[in-house]
């Protein structure tokens, strides 16, 4: 019983996030359904006129009445059309709330978060959680509502017709709902495992082509293409179960449209007979009977469906419960008037990731001074990227006081903080568009000669304007058209644009060839004295650019 | 040209007994309607007639008609089913065999999440197409082949002004079936924006946080996604003014059938009773017959996607001869002789190179960027074909080596380490699938990455994070060497890290080095200099060319290219 209220919550939850406009939305399917089902009664009007009237060989009347009925039908499908495009632009709508929502959230989760889950994890969230979700308002529910709702409409004329014929219609059709539901848990059983099996197939491939290099070197690239051919023969064994249940109920359909007509035909004969109805009445329930049974059956296929769409709701519900990263660094105290010189201070930082008990930073101290170039280093594993971390305020320390640019990090929100620090990381991240675009994500209301300068300073405009469309250049997924030392340029670039006090290198150069070492080695020599600088590097020819070395472990 | 095959129609026809089974009971299943039709036609007109019914005539047959079609609807839809999940499992099972076979270059051409996406998908739109629009095409054809011989038994005038009257129908709800398709087009490209956007951000996130380019993107969003309403719009405009449309149509032949069947009636050609039965087919045959227009345009969509899949299965796959021993009585194990090659038709890479390796020697290869290093190191492991000259490995040409074979005798360690979504000991396993754990920490211990292993929280049993996040490129490369020391190759090709690492990690890397050098054949492409004095040749590459060759002092001696890397490379890191 507990369950069942939880749905029913759901559902309502599910709608509400519409706002005011689920009842637009919701009126819209009622009309829209009703609409439909009164052009299914104009149909079965004229099937009845014609049966009705053909005996009595009038022309006129059944022309006449034809007209009446097409013209009804006429205007039920017009109001149907009406409310199903405010139906469909409502359902998108929401789909597009919903999405701004989760994007927004995906986009302020603490930095541990993505530490922690894998990126996949996240994106099925939004592309297979979110894209059901989208469709329980965009179909299921309508499917839903809209048989439901036809059924109801059906019934009153039928019942008008004859209701002794129409209700023994309706016990024939209950005992056939009665068994597609039974049908609806074990087939989402099946479903459900098949699509387990679907996303360890998907892995195996991608292990064998994003490690296809690996794949072919060693023999157990052969050994993945085996397990995937035996996941596949369980996959097509698993799926005869499900086909099974498909043929069980498509017999039950066809099976059950014969048998009512086999009661239709007995009760017919019968209330004909006796006089209880007109055979006009027979032919028109008869064809009311056939959509009838149709959104009968559609309704015990799609209730199930959409119960089942509802976890996806409540999937994208949960996920909107998560925390989200605070406004302010945690764990900050007030630093002593002295730090406020400095373009950087920490002092006694206490900080762990939660996990480990040990401290990783233990009481640790760094000044860095107002055109400073400073270069961190030490052995990997002793905090380096931690500190770059905390310099970008990701994680809340435990204990300690930071400064930035001369105001105190316990005076700032993260936001403002982050202002005040260009980032440039060890792998540059680009994103979709163009170079320009990518460039003047640094400052958005940049002219394009504020960017060609910036890609001047960073020794990216050469190279630039030699591809082919320049600064329009499409970077590709993740920057993939550029070489590592052009992104990283770029990458260079866009944080020289931002204008930020601080820039924080973390190890830049580290994955780059002499030859783009050299050039961005060379845009930092430019950028020296207009900026704090602070690199974490163990080059050794870049740690020689700095002018001071903090030496850590 | 090669005629390409056609993968997904042969495995069609190896499967078709399924779909002919299922054919033959859906065409019984429609003649067990009509027949179920007809009977109650009869029955009204006996009525009509004032004869009392003979229900024990009508009863018996009417069961066995039911009963019938209980069991043909279950046997066609089984039959079917079955259909669709045996050809579309042996057409997945034939793909992924060939990813595995295909040539190199189409993999490193492609994205590989593109690759992904699009073998699922289009794969789940082969199985679509089987499970919906082939069997409903063929059950909608056959049922109104059916119906139409019914109802022409009945009365063949009628069935001539149905056939008139209907083609009109089927043509109008064609042409807006076309229109509507393209836009349910625009809608994926639309909706795969959205996705687009949120994946590019996550990826992205350490960016876009230190920008605070939060708003930019929900900016970006509310533009994808106003652009989805808008074309929501337009397209629920026109495919519901399709539907009121085709309703209407629909009523067309309906009322004009209707009116000629009354007339046959008032002529007395016809009963009542047929009348009826004649609505109930006809009512079902418009069903069917609307819903044929609608299952080709399906239909077309999945053959798109099949046709993709088929492009793959016809990409050529890399070339594999039969060879699986080489020549035992040579102790020449590699030698290049002219060789050339380019990635691209105007572009060349490798420009007449020509060197031999024997066994138990170590040679390097320095060079700037884009000198041809790494595509040697590609064409030595069969990735891709030469243009032009030879390449020998054990005495055989690398044409005629089974690939696999081949590949056995070469140990790679390449700059570009995957780690598998998997514990580090499946990571390291990698290299020998018989490998036992034991072998495996020992792999580990030689390749000097175990103790780092056993800091772990979960020690061997610790999943590596999405492509190895978690690792640095040290221990990435670490855990390659140990892979390359179970694999037990006779050759290894040793393409060295262009990341600098700390003082202490690349001593650990060294240490690894010497022990998974030790008893082999070795080739290295080295970025320092300072790892390779000690090789027996040192080859210097420039423009696809080997433009000097010979040891360390040899090359210092010469004062050529190579000299001049050295003192660049020395007054560069003052620290070494």
């Amino acid at each position: 019983m507990k369950k069942k209220i939880s749905t029913w919550h759901l559902l309502v939850r599910t709608i509400r996030v519409m706002g005011k406009r689920s009842a637009l939305y919701l009126i819209s399917i009622v009309m829209l359904s009703a609409s439909l089902a009164m052009f299914g009664v104009f149909s079965a009007l004229l099937m009845k006129c014609g049966v009705d009237i053909a005996p009595t060989g009038d022309m006129r009347r059944l022309i006449g009445t034809i007209l009446a009925i097409v013209a009804g039908g006429g205007i039920s499908l017009l109001t149907y059309r009406f409310f199903c495009v405010r139906y469909n632009v409502e359902a998108k709508r929401v789909y597009g709330v919903i999405y701004e929502k989760v994007l927004d959230l995906e986009m302020k989760l603490p930095y541990a978060y993505y530490e922690k889950h894998h990126s996949g994890e996240i994106m099925s969230k939004v592309s297979f959680d979110l894209g059901r979700m989208g469709d329980i308002y965009g179909s299921r529910l309508r499917r839903t509502m809209t048989p439901f709702l036809q059924v109801v409409v059906f019934l009153v004329p039928m019942l008008v017709l004859s209701w002794q014929l129409t209700l023994c219609l309706v016990a024939v059709n209950g005992i056939m709902l009665a068994i597609d539901m039974l049908m609806a848990e074990p087939m989402r059983r099946v479903s459900r495992s098949l699509s387990g099996i679907n996303s360890q197939m998907t892995q195996r491939l991608s292990d064998l082509l994003q490690g296809m290099e690996q794949a072919r070197m060693y023999r157990t690239g052969e050994q993945t293409v085996q397990s995937y051919i035996k996941e596949n023969d369980t996959y097509v064994r698993k799926s005869r179960r499900g086909i099974v249940f498909n043929a069980i109920l498509s017999s039950s359909s066809n099976g059950f449209d014969l048998l009512c007509m086999l009661v239709f035909l007995l009760l017919g004969v019968f209330f004909v007979q006796k006089g209880y109805t007109t055979l006009g009445a027979l032919a028109a329930i008869y064809t009311l009977y056939g959509r009838f049974s149709g959104q009968f059956l559609e309704l015990g296929k799609y209730f199930p469906e959409l119960i089942a769409y509802l976890a996806y709701a409540q999937n994208i519900f949960d996920f909107l419960e998560e925390e989200r990263e605070p406004e302010r660094m945690g764990g900050l105290k007030a630093a002593d008037d002295g730090s406020l010189e400095m373009a950087v201070s920490m002092h006694g930082i206490d900080f762990t990731y939660d996990t480990q008990d040990e401290l990783l930073l233990n009481q640790f101290c760094m000044e860095i001074r107002q055109g400073e170039c400073v270069a961190i280093t030490g052995a990997s594993g002793c905090g380096k990227t931690t500190v770059s971390k905390l310099l970008l305020g990701l994680y809340s320390i435990q204990d300690g006081a930071i400064c930035i640019d001369g105001k105190n990090g316990s005076d700032m929100t993260k936001k403002e903080w982050r202002q005040k620090i260009a980032y440039v990381p060890q792998e540059p991240y680009l994103f979709y568009g163009s170079i320009m675009e990518n460039i003047r994500m640094g400052r958005l209301d940049a002219t394009d000669e504020e960017v060609m300068e910036a890609a001047r300073l960073a020794n990216a405009h050469d190279f630039i304007i030699n591809l082919e469309d320049g600064y329009d250049t499409e970077v590709g997924e993740r920057g993939s058209r550029l070489s590592g030392g052009q992104r990283q340029r770029i990458a260079i670039a866009r944080a020289i644009l931002k204008r930020a006090p601080i820039m924080l290198l973390d190890e830049a150069t580290s994955a780059l060839d002499n030859e783009s070492e050299q050039l961005v080695n060379d845009a930092m020599k430019k950028l020296q004295r207009q900026m704090t600088i602070i690199m974490i590097a163990h080059r050794p020819s870049t740690i020689a650019l700095a002018d001071r070395v903090v030496k850590m472990g | 040209m090669k005629k390409r095959k056609r993968y997904f129609l042969s495995y069609m026809m190896q499967y078709s007994y399924l779909l002919i089974g299922g054919v033959v009971c859906v065409c019984l299943l429609n003649l067990a309607i009509v027949r179920g039709n007809s009977v109650i036609g009869s029955v009204i007109d006996e009525m009509l007639s004032g004869n009392e019914v003979r229900l024990d005539v009508f009863l018996p047959e009417f069961i066995a008609i039911t009963a019938a079609g209980f069991a043909l609807a279950f046997l066609g839809q089984l039959l079917a089913g079955l259909y669709s999940v045996k050809v579309s499992g042996t057409y997945r099972k034939r793909v992924v065999q060939k990813l595995y076979h295909i040539e190199y270059a189409y993999l490193k051409n492609e994205n590989t999440a593109t690759i992904i996406n699009k073998i699922n998908s289009d794969m789940a739109e082969a199985e679509s197409f089987l499970q919906y629009p082939l069997p409903m095409l063929i059950s909608d054809i056959t049922a109104v082949i059916i119906y139409a011989v019914y109802i022409g038994s009945m009365n063949l005038s009628l069935l001539i002004v149905m056939l008139v009257s209907y083609p009109a129908v089927f043509w109008i709800a064609g042409t807006l079936v076309k229109k509507i398709s393209v836009l349910s087009g625009t809608y994926r490209a639309k909706s795969d924006a959205i996705t687009g956007i949120a994946q590019d951000a996550l990826s992205g996130i350490l960016v876009l946080r230190s920008f605070g380019l939060e708003d930019y993107f929900q900016g970006q969003m509310q533009k994808a996604t106003k652009a989805l309403v808008d074309n929501e719009e337009k397209r629920t405009r026109l495919s519901n003014t399709a539907i009121v449309v085709r309703n209407m149509i629909q009523w067309l032949p309906n009322i004009i059938c209707a009116v000629y069947c009354v007339v046959l009636v008032g002529r007395g050609v016809f009963s009542l009773g047929s009348l009826l039965a004649f609505i109930v087919v006809l009512g079902k045959m418009v069903q069917s017959f609307v819903g044929i227009p609608w299952c080709f345009v399906d239909a077309a969509g999945n053959i798109v996607c099949i046709k993709r899949i088929e492009e793959i299965l016809n990409t050529p796959d890399e070339i594999s001869g039969d060879e699986t021993e080489g020549k035992t009585d040579t102790d020449v194990i590699i030698s290049l002789k002219d060789l050339c090659f380019a990635y691209t038709q105007d572009s060349t890479v490798l420009d007449g190179v020509n060197l031999t390796v024997r066994a138990g020697e170590n040679i390097a290869f320095v060079g700037e960027s884009g000198g041809g290093k790494s595509t040697i190191f590609n064409l030595l492991c069969g990735f891709y074909a030469p243009k032009s000259g030879s390449y020998k490995l054990y005495g055989m040409e690398i044409s005629e080596w089974n690939a696999q074979a081949a590949r056995e005798r070469l140990a790679l360690v390449s700059q570009n380490v995957f780690l598998f979504p998997a514990t580090v000991a499946e990571n390291v396993g990698y290299g020998n699938p018989d490998a036992t754990q034991e072998e495996i920490v020992e792999a580990c211990k030689k390749a000097q990455i175990h103790d780092f292993i056993m800091t772990l929280p979960q020690g061997y049993q610790t999943i590596t994070g999405e492509r190895g996040a978690l690792l640095s490129g040290g221990q990435k490369q670490r855990i390659s060497i140990a892979r390359a020391i179970l694999k037990n190759a006779p050759v290894l090709l040793l393409d060295e890290p262009t990341s600098a690492v700390d003082v202490e990690t690349e001593d650990l890397i060294q240490k690894a080095l010497e022990n998974v050098m030790e008893g082999r054949t070795c080739i290295t492409i080295a970025h320092r200099l300072s790892t390779i004095q000690n090789a027996d040749c040192i080859y210097v590459l420039s423009g696809g060319k080997i433009v000097e060759k010979g040891t360390h002092t040899e090359l210092l001696d010469a004062g050529g290219v190579y000299a001049k890397m050295y003192r660049m490379k020395h007054s560069s890191e003052p620290a070494n």
